[in-house]
């Protein structure tokens, strides 16, 4: 079932990036296999070996995706603001998957620089896509800077960990039911991102768990179809979960009803 | 001339204007400029002009997560 994801209208939840595939190639086979319609890209100083460029740009273009550039990398607010309007030019897009980190070891997004750069890059236009931590409170200031979306993470970037913190996300789904929320980072199988969409999750962003698969194709295709069954398993309704043991089959009539149930010794 | 310090190496251009120093430096189509780390639009590099020892650099694309 299609959604609206800023301002496009959208098939897949699942949002794919594209780096530290072996090889571009078989970065164009997985992002095609994932499904998905949005990859997130980046931007670098142009080296003499690198080609500008060219070629991994050529298989972008090739994927017809909706391209979402990041601001991966920078510690600051001023950084991060100077990179978005680099890739808002770049790569023509007022998307930006807004990166502000404030720890090298865990690579944690800052959430007072965030909200800095955020408030700023929405006064300038951009379509902002913040990557921040589970925090409520965070995501609620987001929301009131003017995000329409927020990028939780489910665990550190490159971790796959998975969901360190259901607790959290799904008291960010349940608090900010208006909200695009994508959980970006930290997902390693296919059962984390089901278990994402089964929490009402409107996507998933990742990209190491594909890209360091030993086939990156067919673990594209894993993710692809455990995004579906757990957006179909929240629309249809997950059932409550019970204390009490309740039989699926009718008991009445069944040939020995009359019968007592043994009495165990001890009981 | 001009010394620039262009995507962290040393040359020497003739022209001080930002638009022509990138065609001098045979920088590529595709890209995104910073002069001393401030990003100038595209709309700009005309009005531009650099001064000796600036930096310049060139941002092109690449893979991201």
């Amino acid at each position: 079932m299609s959604w609206q994801l800023a301002d496009v209208i959208l098939n897949s939840r699942f949002l794919i990036g594209s780096s530290i595939y072996p090889s571009p190639y078989i970065m164009s086979q997985a992002i095609k296999a994932s499904s998905a319609e949005v990859v997130t890209v980046s931007l670098r100083r142009q080296s003499p070996e690198y080609k500008g460029g060219d070629e991994f740009w050529q298989h972008i273009e090739r994927l017809n995706c909706h391209v979402l550039p990041n601001t991966a990398g920078c510690y600051s607010a001023k950084d991060a603001i100077n990179t978005a309007n680099m890739a808002r030019e770049l790569f023509a897009t007022n998307w930006i998957k807004l990166e502000v980190l404030g720890d090298e070891y865990n690579l944690q997004p800052d959430p007072f620089a965030l909200l800095e750069a955020t408030k700023e890059l929405i006064s300038q236009g951009f379509q902002v896509f913040p990557y921040a931590t589970d925090d409520l409170v965070l995501a609620e200031r987001l929301v009131a800077a003017g995000c329409k979306i927020v990028m939780p993470w489910g665990a550190p970037i490159g971790t796959g960990r998975g969901l360190m913190n259901p607790y959290a996300l799904k008291t960010l789904r349940a608090r900010l039911p208006d909200t695009i929320l994508i959980v970006d980072a930290g997902i390693g199988a296919p059962s984390h991102a089901a278990s994402v969409m089964e929490m009402g999750f409107d996507g998933v962003l990742l990209n190491t768990a594909v890209a360091e698969a030993s086939d990156p194709s067919l673990m594209a295709s894993a993710f692809r179809d455990a995004i579906i069954a757990g957006r179909a398993g929240f629309e249809a309704g997950i059932m409550q979960q019970r204390d009490l043991a309740k039989p699926s089959t009718p008991v009445l009539g069944t040939p020995f009803w009359h019968q007592t149930l043994p009495i165990r010794e001890g009981r | 001339m001009l010394t620039i310090l262009f995507n962290g190496e040393h040359y020497q251009v003739k022209s001080a204007a930002l638009k022509y120093v990138l065609i001098e430096l045979d920088a590529p189509a595709l890209c995104a400029v910073a002069v001393n780390g401030q990003f100038v639009p595209k709309a700009e590099h005309e009005n531009v002009m650099l001064r000796d020892q600036d930096t310049l650099d060139a941002f092109t694309p690449m893979q991201g997560g």
